[in-house]
């Protein structure tokens, strides 16, 4: 079995939770405490306290929890984690905030084929949980020296990706996937708009990091910010 | 055959034997993107219980399963097509 924990930077880690194919993230904090980012499936808790477990952490040192977006493969054991946290909800922004308030999930982008036809299938089910912290752009969370929220909305209407400013690790979210050596965008039937996914993708380009992360896929430790542009650049996304 | 019927099933074709013919090398990166894509088909076809996570090297298989579920469920295969055509564009 993989080690379900990978050091990206000085307290930064990455959890795999179904291998790297759904990742959440731990921020660790100089008094103990870990931030959480995302919750993967509804059985991913487990991955992930085992991951916490590798770094000498409990659920119960889980201070804050933030989600990139409003998909079950990201909040599906949010709840679960929150309960184990003994927090009182999670942190997301505020149009993805309304989705799980709601119970309910973001639309799929009407404007493809796949889209229009999944909208009239029923909503995936998730377990119920709180909102306790609304997140708007541009806010900085403090987080391990400061997390930055990038709203980049598009695949939800309320997707955020995630810069800590202090080791330049860049959290792309479900904006862009790293498969294998190749980085490509989400599939346009999990996105509520596939375009301004891409366009939205594209404040990447724009700023300063040194290791991309991502919530599908292995980081990039390498020239991160260069093969980041060039991907933007190719696909049209960046002049 | 019924147009949209045929175009899923050829479509399938294509995938699966993408995926059956892939490097291994390759296999986990392809996950990556055909996982969710199986889950959905799972859900068309009216299946309730998530798709069994099972070895990369299966994930042809699974997916060749998948989509003669929907294809025998009866449901419209329209958005199954457009689905796996984007799959298999974005395959590496």
């Amino acid at each position: 079995m993989p080690d379900p924990i990978v050091a990206l930077a000085p307290g930064v880690y990455r959890i795999g939770t179904r291998g790297n194919f759904i990742n959440s993230f731990a921020f660790a904090e100089p008094d103990g405490s870990i931030t959480l980012v995302d919750c993967g499936l509804k059985k991913a808790p487990s991955a992930i306290v085992r991951g916490l477990a590798r770094i000498g952490k409990h659920p119960h040192d889980v201070g804050r929890i933030v989600l990139t977006h409003a998909h079950d493969d990201h909040l599906g054991g949010a709840a679960e984690m929150i309960t184990a946290a003994g927090l009182k909800g999670a942190a997301m922004h505020a149009a993805d905030a309304a989705f799980v308030r709601a119970g309910t999930l973001p639309p799929r982008d009407r404007s493809t084929t796949s889209g229009r036809i999944f909208a009239r299938l029923p909503d995936r089910h998730y377990a119920q949980f709180a909102v306790a912290e609304v997140l708007t752009d541009g806010q900085l969370i403090d987080v391990a020296g400061g997390l930055r929220v990038i709203h980049t909305p598009g695949h939800t209407p309320g997707h955020i990706s995630l810069l800590h400013e202090s080791t330049g690790v860049l959290i792309t979210g479900d904006s862009i996937f790293n498969i294998g050596s190749r980085l490509t965008w989400a599939l346009s039937a999990f996105c509520t708009s596939y375009e301004q996914s891409k366009s939205t993708a594209a404040l990447f380009g724009d700023l300063d990091f040194e290791i991309a992360a991502f919530t599908h896929g292995p980081e990039i430790r390498n020239k991160a910010r260069e093969r980041i542009r060039t991907f933007l650049t190719r696909r049209g996304a960046r002049p | 055959m019924d147009p949209d019927v045929e175009a899923f099933a050829t479509e399938l074709d294509r995938v699966v034997d993408r995926l059956r013919t892939m490097p291994m090398t390759k296999l986990p990166s392809a996950a990556i993107l055909t996982r969710p894509v199986l889950d959905e088909l799972a859900r068309m076809a009216g299946q309730r219980t998530p798709v069994p996570v099972i070895a990369d090297r299966a994930l042809g298989s699974q997916c060749a399963v998948l989509g003669r579920e929907l294809l025998d469920s009866g449901q419209p295969c329209r958005a199954g097509s457009a689905l796996l055509r984007e799959l298999r564009l974005a395959l590496p």
